[in-house]
């Protein structure tokens, strides 16, 4: 029985497609038997392939699918590292209404037949591009950013959701500033939480390491020194099962805050 | 085999005097000639051969009806893909090194070869 599942936030640059591979990588990372394919369904702007270091082997894309001009297996592309990782890239020459809700939902059938996780990057805003990427899924993870807009954003899209049954989706907030919450200049996680109501997946901490990753095109979620990589991987143990607390946001403790720790005992 | 890439530009060619974006495409039924860079995320198509100004990054296809002896030039080639014909090479992963000199791409005993251009 496959999962499909949507990730979106209505507001861009909050970190879908980085959500998106760090899943689908961990994903196909924890479990070797179960095959993963990752859609990209921004087309005109697609980025999946670069966050995953796939851009040289695209020939085929979603279009090409939906139009007739390729079969499915033709226009998926093996990842790097993993074997059972697959990418399906969008057409970046092409507009959002070249593919329908219904086309999508045709396509999401086939792949079903052969992958456990189809995972499904959404493009930024609420148009046709977020109804095309919501049209097969059946769960939906919600990524945002402790700041007022994506938070708005969110909720938004929450609201949006569920009129279309994808009811109960699940939260990321991804780039927290920990020392910021503390100053009280950044919301807090459970202010967030009180406004939107859903289900809390995980936490991700700003992380600078994640910015290198993504222009490697190595996922940070394979990298045991990354801190977003550890979110990561905790948020993918949540998704197949496991119960994992939230992790320690605090910064490592340097030299310094132990000696004013010491000082103020 | 030696030529001369001007023999092979014959009158029927489309002339594009910017860069063509990440996102952008063209085609043409004869030569195209871009004065300006093709970007990552851009395509050229080309039923003759593509002559490339400035940097080429995207992906470029030339004789796209399946004529062989056609030729992809750039003053920088660091391309994504190239195309000739029905034939396809992409960049190597690992590869991040490029030439500090104008390259071409061509075929040569049914594969794409990029060579030198003096």
């Amino acid at each position: 029985m496959s999962e499909v599942i949507v990730i979106t936030s209505g507001k861009g640059g909050v970190g879908k497609t980085t959500t998106t591979a760090n899943i689908g990588t961990g994903l196909a990372s924890i479990d070797s038997t179960k095959k993963v394919v990752l859609i990209d369904t921004d087309i005109g702007l697609r980025n999946l392939d670069l966050v995953l270091g796939l851009e040289n082997r695209i020939v085929y894309d979603i279009v090409d699918i939906v139009q007739g001009n390729c079969k499915i297996r033709q226009a998926l592309i093996r990842d790097k590292k993993n074997e059972n990782l697959f990418l399906l890239p969008a057409a970046q020459t092409k507009d959002k209404s070249s593919v329908s809700e219904a086309q999508m939902q045709d396509l999401i059938k086939n792949l079903r037949e052969e992958f456990d996780y189809i995972i499904i990057d959404c493009p930024a805003g609420i148009e046709q591009g977020f109804k095309n990427a919501i049209a097969g899924a059946e769960k939906a993870i919600v990524v945002t950013t402790p700041e007022i807009g994506p938070v708005r954003d969110a909720d938004r899209i929450i609201g949006l959701l569920e009129a279309n049954g994808l009811a109960q989706p699940k939260l990321i907030i991804n780039r927290v500033k920990q020392n910021l919450i503390k100053q009280g200049d950044m919301m807090e996680i459970i202010d967030i939480l009180e406004i939107l109501a859903v289900d809390l997946l995980g936490v991700v901490p700003e992380d600078e390491s994640i910015v290198a990753s993504t222009n490697r095109g190595e996922p940070a979620v394979l990298d045991q020194n990354s801190r977003a990589g550890q979110a990561y991987r905790n948020i993918v143990n949540r998704m197949v099962g496991a119960n994992i607390p939230l992790m320690d946001l605090e910064e490592k403790n340097s030299i310094w805050k132990k000696f004013k720790d010491f000082i103020n005992k | 085999m030696n030529f001369c890439i001007d023999e092979k530009i014959q009158n029927n060619a489309y002339l594009y005097e910017k860069t063509v974006r990440s996102g952008q495409s063209l085609y043409f039924s004869g030569n195209v000639i871009v004065l300006g860079d093709v970007n990552s995320g851009a395509i050229v198509e080309a039923e003759g051969n593509i002559i490339i100004a400035g940097k080429l990054s995207g992906i470029v296809h030339a004789g796209i009806n399946g004529n062989s002896e056609a030729i992809v030039y750039a003053k920088e080639f660091t391309p994504a893909q190239v195309r000739i014909a029905n034939l396809i090479v992409r960049k190597d992963d690992s590869d991040n090194s490029y030439a500090n000199y104008p390259e071409y791409a061509m075929i040569s005993k049914d594969q794409i070869i990029i060579k030198k251009y003096i």
